[in-house]
């Protein structure tokens, strides 16, 4: 198998991101059952720098990788038809940079204030 | 339009016809709950947004829950990201060879569809 696109590099990616989501998301759900940030300050506070910061842009990012494989494979099932699967794959990195930045505008801002 | 599908393939499209074992619909419920999960990020990363940007869009956030169309949608996705979750973690069994026999296979299906209807059950319970 190519190392490259389409080979088990992907492969392999979907499934460390996959266990990377699974952990966070355990340990954020314990988190909200032990001790729940229950107004806009202690949410804030909670998101504001410190561990949980950087947990959650970790979440993200393999959140947005994992989700650019997976789309990436069922498009190249589906659609057959090489210039329409070509701008379906082409709008699609549009849309996981786009949140992407937004992502980081959301945890920057939410570190500074 | 270039493909390299064969032409002369056996088309068995009849939805009433075709028949899947229930690893079957896991394997496509996982597709088809990736591709909701997709969608709905932005729907989550504007509330996360809204939920700190100030402290009033932190209520309005917060009062959505009383609003029975975001119940609605809260409770698809949930259901959406369980399946996918289970599943998922089916599947990274699968690729270490744990549940591959076909009588494991089938019962470990089984489990995945027990533990979403169970985690979905206890979400909606705690809403309501």
């Amino acid at each position: 198998m190519s190392w490259r696109a389409g080979g088990i590099r992907p492969w392999i990616v979907q499934r460390l991101s996959a266990l990377v989501m699974v952990a966070v998301l355990l340990t954020f759900m314990a988190t909200m059952m032990l001790a729940a940030p229950s107004n806009f300050q202690e949410w804030q506070d909670f998101l504001a720098g410190g561990v949980w910061n950087t947990v959650l842009i970790i979440f993200w990012l393999s959140l947005f990788a994992h989700a650019w494989i997976g789309m990436r494979d069922v498009f190249m099932d589906y659609i057959a038809h090489d210039a329409l699967r070509f701008v379906t794959l082409g709008s699609f990195a549009f849309f996981i940079i786009a949140m992407i930045i937004w992502m980081f505008k959301i945890m920057i801002m939410a570190e500074t204030l | 339009m270039r493909t390299s599908f064969q032409k002369d393939r056996p088309k068995y499209l009849d939805l009433l016809r075709i028949k899947l074992p229930i690893t079957g619909i896991v394997s496509i419920g996982h597709r088809a709950s990736g591709i909701f999960l997709v969608l709905s990020i932005p729907v989550w990363l504007y509330l996360l947004d809204m939920s700190l940007s100030s402290e009033q869009s932190y209520q309005d956030v917060s009062e959505l829950t009383n609003d029975f169309w975001f119940l609605v949608l809260a409770v698809i996705s949930f259901w959406a990201l369980m399946h996918h979750f289970f599943a998922g973690i089916r599947f990274l069994l699968l690729d270490l060879d744990i549940g591959i026999e076909k009588q494991k296979a089938l019962l470990a299906a089984k489990i995945v569809i027990a533990l979403e209807i169970i985690s979905l059950l206890a979400v909606v319970g705690w809403l309501i």
